[in-house]
């Protein structure tokens, strides 16, 4: 699975590419499955379709390419046969309006499995429309629908993964307006957002949480972990003093740059519907008040340490990436 | 109409794509279309692989890779009729 993401992002060809992003697939799917609930099959049915018919469509473009300009690498870039290839690499990724399969998958499967799709999985198909995106009115249109269906969709949520799918395609809107502009802001992006991830995923993992009435009783052992979980996710919702503030501040300030300003604006005022979502769970998490049973306090020490120090990267970084640059 | 005109694996391509989304009742449809679709590509890339000559290698890696892919497809369905008892798309109501 590793290796099938480095076969993709390192080939030469599209043809590379193609076969990066069938072997992730394959390398994938036996980790889905999961004889003993039926709701990890059906997670694993619906991705595959998915991933498969966009796989397809990517090889059905690449042909049509490949008749039209007799080579397979140096591409016309404003050619529409590239809307059918960014649309598959898009679907590939979850990206609004082809996001309907994402957080029913989400839905069935256990958190290491929501983990890979939320953060590895995505790294191939960014680098691949990285190669053929520009600022056309695609793009934006994309980018205004990820925001605008991210927001309003996961207010309505209960369930965590469902809110941690569609928090991820928030955040793939504002990956993809960096890609237009400036690639390495995406790897900053990209890096903060998997660590923040992996940081919640980890403690939801550890307290078994799947659902929002569950986290206000279930992080009492130990305080730390509570605050973890809330420093997580305020820093994926873009606050200042947190880590997450962080892309969104070198993402803004690119775009306004490069004179895109209305781009910006529609991003952050949807962006704040999800604000909202997020501040919802962390207050009713860090304010309620629940007596604990005295019977049923667990009395182990906590100890692990990969947590302590994902942790700590992810809230110190902030004032440490800052220090960084105005040294060097 | 010389043979590398290209509208005919275009064409089975988009048949293949509507058999796809026109889902009756069964999942084996689907994998089917999806074997379909797999095979109107492998005819597109040999067209186009016969304008370099002798190139067409990447012909048997594609596929092979699509023969993989459906095999996944097939133990996939195999792991739904063992959770489910059966492959109909009505029986996918759980999560919503």
């Amino acid at each position: 699975m590793f290796s099938s993401t480095l076969i993709s992002i390192s080939s030469y060809s599209w043809l590379g590419m193609w076969l990066g992003l069938e072997i992730n697939l394959l390398s994938i799917m036996p980790l889905m499955q999961n004889t003993k609930s039926i709701l990890s099959s059906e997670s694993a049915i619906k991705y595959f379709i998915v991933q498969a018919i966009a796989s397809t469509i990517i090889m059905a473009s690449m042909i049509s390419l490949m008749t039209k300009t007799q080579m397979t690498s140096n591409i016309n870039i404003q050619s529409t046969i590239l809307l059918m290839m960014n649309s598959a690499l898009l679907t590939k990724m979850g990206t609004a309006p082809f996001h309907f399969w994402f957080p029913e998958v989400m839905e069935g499967l256990d958190w290491m499995n929501c983990l890979l799709i939320l953060t590895w999985q995505k790294i191939a198909p960014m680098v691949l429309l990285m190669y053929n995106m520009n600022f056309n009115l695609f793009m934006v249109t994309m980018i205004v629908s990820s925001m605008v269906i991210s927001g309003i969709m996961g207010v309505n949520q209960v369930s965590l993964r469902k809110i941690l799918a569609y928090s991820s395609i928030n955040h793939m809107g504002w990956m993809l307006s960096t890609m237009m502009v400036m690639e390495t802001i995406w790897i900053y992006y990209f890096l903060i957002y998997t660590i923040v991830t992996i940081n919640l995923v980890m403690i939801m993992n550890k307290n078994k949480i799947f659902f929002l009435n569950q986290l206000y009783q279930s992080m009492n052992e130990n305080p730390m972990t509570k605050v973890w979980f809330i420093t997580n996710f305020l820093s994926l919702s873009g606050i200042p003093p947190f880590l997450g503030f962080l892309p969104k501040w070198l993402t803004i300030q690119v775009l306004v740059m490069n004179g895109m300003i209305i781009l910006p604006i529609v991003m952050i005022v949807f962006t704040l519907i999800t604000i909202f979502m997020y501040m919802r769970i962390t207050l009713s998490t860090i304010l309620m008040n629940i007596n604990e049973q005295n019977w049923l306090k667990s009395h182990s020490k906590f100890n692990s340490m990969a947590l302590s120090i994902i942790n700590f990267i992810a809230i110190s970084s902030l004032i440490m990436i800052t220090i960084l640059f105005n040294m060097a | 109409m010389s043979i590398l005109n290209f509208y005919f694996p275009l064409f089975m391509y988009f048949v293949g794509v509507g058999v796809f989304c026109f889902k009756c009742k069964h999942l084996l449809l689907m994998l089917l279309s999806l074997e379909f679709i797999v095979l109107s590509l492998y005819f597109g890339l040999y067209l186009c692989m016969m304008i370099y000559g002798y190139e067409y290698y990447f012909g048997m890696v594609f596929l092979t890779m699509s023969v993989c892919e459906g095999a996944l497809g097939l133990s996939v369905l195999v792991a739904m009729i063992r959770s489910y008892g059966n492959d109909y798309f009505q029986s996918f109501s759980i999560l919503w």
